[in-house]
């Protein structure tokens, strides 16, 4: 098993949805060989609605005191990662969706406001328009979901992970071949994204 | 009001000694609505020639000019109102770019369409853009007229009132009757117009107005006021939403001589700000007080704040207003009548989980929930984040651990009902709290322990606590996900425990359950021009979310359709769908395994 410092966190409102991504990394990290701990924590009242979210850790986890040195953030919302402003370095990875916005963290902040903030401490910066991308009406009966595509972003970003071996994980999460194919497609639409438009 | 057909002999005439036609009707009706302009298609005329006697009118004959006529004076900000078949309107050729594409239009036109025969409803898409009405008869819809002036002028758009050929054919007998209708000299009610005014009159800025204001109506016209420092004992005061503001004004018995205070209730106010504010603006003596607040947001820190602040308000009676009707737009706008109700409370809700469906079966049983008592955990997100909970239940406590509010219990409070929400692994640590407490328990009224799986303990095992032996005297109930509330028979006087073994995320439908058969949709051109943003204040709901036009929609992965939001929408924005069935057509790639 190999023990590398790497933070990783998952941020966002609905809990389902990052419990189950959270996993899906997480089995993955493990196929690799890593020393992986995970952990999820509802985490009421940071901007008057309920967020959840999950700290993954490559190496000995040791405490929660890992937030502090942040290297990768996907989060389902793009202005709540204002919530992590002070632990932002300067090499820390920013993927976020960019489609759809919580109502109200729209009133508290424009999106401008929140890029010149974000750009101030680091330029990694990658805002997916999930929903331009990705057409869930031609999935048919077997639907996945659009936000397995900011894990395809983020393997193309870090070099943590090989390609192979998530699509290889993928086996583990779907029933069917028709939802195989499905996820298999919409990590790789966001991997192709992201090489696409390599500046942000 | 009667109606009388051509043929019918019973018909009686006027004093004039003549019958008025239905559609001129219409006209002297509107024509007490403010309104500079009215145009009259050249087929109508031809129909029914006495009409040119009523003026002012302008009567068309070329098509294409008449509706640029009407776009041009939409822009000026003057009433208008159409008389046209609707197979004219449909063959504009500009339409879209006109009425539906433009953003500059202000609105207060009024577009009569009479229905030809063969064609056949609105469809869908054009419903959408506009607001559209159907009648048949005149009587049906003539007192709603001044209503949809003001409706367009708020929604920026033309109202269309789509009319059955045999509005034409109908005659009616002309009443005398004080209609409140107002005439083209009075000022323009509008908010923005209200707004801008009291901005000049007072000087102050516009962003502090944005949650109060206050009016007072003397007859003809109506005045701003800040202190009321004239205040008689044949006075009353009328706390309004923006909702009945227009209703309460155009009715002169009602609100004759009285101070009136609009709050707009999309920015709810805190409880200080909000007791500061009334204190400086309503101190005197009151006959009356009525409170309009038909979404119930602000209806009970209002009466918190008069009964307790009785030294400075004074008054006879306080009633809390309902309306008869709650239909929403359809509403009778000239009713005399409004029915007065004492302080109650409104129904309560939860967001989409299973204590919602709780409350409301406990409510139909015991019925009203005015002294109770409710008391949750901290961690109880249902509880944290519904607001709506908070303003129906008058005394709600929120704790670490609920089990101790024995000790906060006054002697005053032993006849009253509690239920206390306790998440599974709270109450399996305090079972011997627990039994202490249900021993020695000497109240009149009963308590109910609802004790639920919550998203803190999602790897607990609810069943074993059930099956506890210390536990086994104890009348327990048991809700899962087959079981449904009829079935549980609570009796009226005693205490239980009542185990809720659903999550309350498993009911939601979120993630993995992605084949949804229904869903919803906002009809963003009606949600953006109010911009209320209602549906998500009242619920908090997670699923809706905003674009980057600002755009509003329901995400159907998330979404519980609960359908909360439709009843909360004032205006009729949110619309349920049901999904149609997509067939893939087998390719060669859904053949070859990957």
């Amino acid at each position: 098993m190999e023990n590398i410092n790497y933070n990783l966190i998952l941020n966002g409102a609905d809990f389902k949805e990052i419990n189950y991504l959270s996993k899906f990394l997480y089995y993955s990290l493990k196929n690799e060989n890593f020393n992986v701990s995970l952990l999820i924590k509802p985490a009421s009242n940071i901007s008057n609605y309920s967020m959840t979210y999950a700290v993954i850790k490559v190496g000995k986890f040791e405490s929660i005191s890992c937030l502090h040195n942040i290297d990768a953030v996907i989060s389902l919302d793009f202005q709540s990662l204002l919530n992590y402003y002070p632990f932002i370095g300067k090499n820390t990875l920013l993927i976020s969706d960019y489609s759809s916005f919580n109502v109200c963290d729209f009133w508290l902040t424009d999106n401008e406001t929140t890029k010149q903030k974000l750009k101030e401490k680091t330029e990694n910066i990658y805002k997916i328009p999930l929903k331009n991308i990705i057409d869930q009406d031609s999935m048919g009966k077997n639907r996945v979901s659009s936000y397995i595509a900011l894990i395809g972003a983020f393997i193309s970003r870090s070099s943590l992970l090989d390609l192979d071996s998530v699509l290889r994980q993928t086996a583990l999460f779907s029933e069917n071949d028709a939802l195989k194919k499905n996820m298999i497609q919409t990590i790789l639409k966001g991997y192709d994204y992201v090489t696409e438009n390599q500046e942000n | 009001m009667r109606i009388f057909g051509k043929s019918n002999k019973l018909a009686v005439k006027n004093n004039g000694g003549e019958f008025i036609s239905g559609v001129e009707y219409i006209i002297k009706r509107t024509l007490n609505n403010g309104i500079s302009n009215i145009f009259i298609e050249d087929n109508i005329v031809k129909v029914m020639p006495e009409i040119p006697a009523v003026s002012p009118l302008n009567i068309e004959y070329n098509l294409d000019f008449l509706w640029t006529e009407v776009y041009s004076l939409s822009v000026t900000n003057r009433r208008t109102s159409v008389f046209a078949y609707d197979v004219s309107f449909f063959n504009y050729v500009n339409l879209e770019e006109y009425f539906v594409k433009n953003e500059v239009l202000t609105g207060g036109t009024l577009l009569f369409l009479f229905k030809k025969q063969g064609l056949k409803k609105f469809s869908f898409n054009f419903k959408s853009v506009f607001p559209v009405f159907n009648y048949y008869k005149v009587s049906n819809f003539i007192d709603y007229i001044p209503y949809y002036f003001e409706l367009s002028e708020k929604l920026k758009l033309p109202v269309i009132v789509y009319l059955n050929d045999s509005v034409m054919n109908e005659y009616i007998l002309e009443e005398k009757k004080e209609y409140t209708e107002r005439t083209a000299s009075r000022p323009d009610f509008t908010l923005k117009n209200l707004t801008n005014a009291y901005s000049e009159n007072t000087g102050e800025e516009k962003g502090l107005i944005q949650n109060i204001q206050s009016f007072k109506n003397i007859g003809k016209h109506i005045e701003f006021f800040k202190k009321s420092s004239e205040s008689s004992s044949e006075n009353s005061l009328i706390l309004t939403d923006a909702k009945n503001f227009h209703r309460i004004i155009e009715n002169k018995k009602f609100s004759a001589n009285c101070d009136i205070i609009l709050f707009y209730l999309l920015n709810p106010i805190n409880y200080f700000e909000l007791n500061e504010i009334i204190k400086d603006n309503c101190s005197g003596f009151y006959k009356n007080i009525y409170i309009f607040d038909s979404y119930s947001l602000l209806n009970f820190k209002l009466i918190n704040i008069i009964e307790n602040s009785k030294s400075i308000i004074k008054y006879e009676n306080l009633s809390v207003v309902e309306d008869k009707n709650n239909s929403g737009i359809e509403m009778g706008f000239c009713s005399d009548d409004f029915e007065i109700k004492d302080s109650k409370t409104p129904k309560s809700f939860c967001i989409g989980c299973n204590l919602f469906s709780f409350l409301t079966y406990l409510e139909k049983k015991i019925g009203n929930s005015e002294n109770d008592i409710l008391i949750g955990e901290n961690g109880c997100f249902s509880l944290l984040q519904s607001s709506a909970l908070k303003f129906s239940f008058n005394n709600i406590a929120i704790n670490d651990n609920p089990i101790f509010f024995s000790y906060s219990i006054n002697s005053k409070d032993l006849n009253k009902n509690f239920y206390v929400f306790i998440s599974s692994l709270k109450f399996y640590e305090n079972i011997d709290k627990f039994l202490k407490i249900y021993n020695g328990i000497q109240a009149n009224g009963r308590i109910i322990f609802v004790v639920y799986k919550s998203l803190f303990d999602y790897d607990f095992n609810a069943e074993n606590l059930f099956l506890n032996p210390a536990l086994k005297s104890i009348k327990k109930n048991i809700i899962k996900k087959s079981y449904r509330f009829k079935d549980i028979n609570i009796a009226p006087d005693s205490t239980r425990l009542i185990f809720i073994d659903n999550d309350c995320f498993n009911n939601a439908k979120s993630g993995r359950d992605l084949n949804y058969k229904s869903y919803l949709i906002v009809n963003n051109n009606v949600c953006k021009k109010f911009d209320c943003r209602l549906c998500y204040q009242k619920t908090k709901c997670p699923a809706i979310k905003i674009d980057i036009n600002k755009n509003i929609f329901i995400e159907p992965e998330i979404c519980n359709f609960c359908k909360l939001c439709i009843d909360i929408c004032p205006h009729n924005a949110i619309k349920s769908k049901k999904r149609k069935k997509i067939k893939v057509k087998k390719s060669l790639e859904s053949k070859i395994n990957l």
